[in-house]
């Protein structure tokens, strides 16, 4: 590792600095929303979607994958200076390394850390955790019409996570017999894939557990509609159980 | 995921990534459907610029179809014609 640190954007002793990537990209001091320049904007991302730091030709070489070595390296360098703009200090380093000021509060890295205790049967969700907040964060696509190859597997990766979490979720509110929330979690996760069964299946546990057995069946009969218009299948027989069943 | 992207870029003045005017790029998503007849699911989007976001969106049960769709969108890629149609149905 260099010798020097490197602080990029430090203007004045900063609020907490909070970073959204969720919806879109927004950097904040407190109430302030930051002007990121887009090429800054580009490098925070990707410095916030590591875990640790990133040596600079690997950050240079991906962001501008299309530019001479040299060019990206000026690319990376330029980025950083615009983001002395910024007002806060968003990017710590070296001459060799980058990465994301640890006091920048990612609402990503939150909202996975939040999917792993709806999801993972050993933890005990958080009773904050269980409620509307979280339906809205696990709606949100990660970064949506960014068309880089890293933030695009990112966010499909957080895609996956996202769904199972708000059927997790989903589970977990029922549980405890708060079935209005229980059904908005439910739709949240049909909504972000229309046509995978298990979403539907969460629908169909919300209402079976209320005991509405017309509007378990309803869900049935439109995704059985939707899967047949688009695919020309039939729901599984697992599926057909469960309404069958009630 | 897989992702297949033919992508041109410059760099401007600022030194900024610039997609170039034809930076293309095709997603496809697959699952499995356990217990379903057909499991296979594919989900397809698909551009030809960037810039205007994706084009075409669709999900299909079938490779010989998705791989269709695939060189489809090659061959009008290729052809300058839009990704609409390289075939399926926009969502």
């Amino acid at each position: 590792m260099g010798s020097t640190t490197l602080e990029v954007g430090a203007r004045c002793p900063a609020p907490t600095l909070e970073l959204s990537l969720l919806g879109s990209f927004e950097l904040r001091a407190g109430d302030e929303s930051l002007g990121v320049p887009a090429s800054s904007q580009r490098l925070v991302a990707f410095l916030a979607l590591r875990r640790g730091a990133a040596k600079r030709p690997q950050v240079a070489g991906t962001l501008w994958p299309e530019a001479s070595e040299r060019q990206a390296h000026g690319s990376l360098r330029s980025a950083l200076w615009r983001l002395r703009g910024s007002g806060g200090d968003v990017v710590v380093g070296d001459q060799l390394s980058l990465r994301l000021a640890p006091e920048v509060a990612v609402d990503f890295r939150m909202a996975e850390a939040l999917s792993r205790r709806l999801i993972d049967r050993s933890l005990r969700p958080e009773e904050a955790d269980l409620g509307l907040a979280s339906i809205d964060v696990l709606s949100a696509d990660l970064l949506p019409d960014w068309y880089d190859d890293w933030a695009l597997l990112e966010a499909e990766s957080w895609r996956q996570l996202r769904l199972h979490a708000l059927e997790a979720l989903a589970g977990h509110l029922a549980d405890a017999g708060r079935y209005g929330e229980a059904l908005l979690a439910a739709m949240a996760a049909v909504r972000g894939e229309p046509l995978r069964e298990s979403g539907h299946a969460s629908v169909i546990r919300v209402h079976l557990a209320e005991g509405n057995h017309v509007e378990a069946r309803r869900q049935y009969g439109q995704y059985q509609h939707l899967l047949k218009a688009e695919l020309g299948l039939e729901p599984t027989p697992r599926l057909r159980a469960l309404v069958t069943a009630s | 995921m897989v992702t297949a992207g033919l992508q041109a870029g410059r760099i401007d003045t600022n030194g900024n990534s610039k997609s170039a005017d034809r930076a293309a790029l095709f997603v496809v998503r697959a699952w499995h459907e356990e217990g379903s007849t057909k499991p296979l699911r594919v989900h397809l989007r698909q551009t030809h610029d960037v810039d205007h976001g994706f084009e075409s969106v669709l999900t299909l049960a079938d490779i010989e179809e998705a791989c269709t769709v695939l060189r489809g969108w090659l061959e009008s890629f290729l052809a300058g014609r839009p990704a609409q149609a390289a075939g399926g149905t926009g969502e």
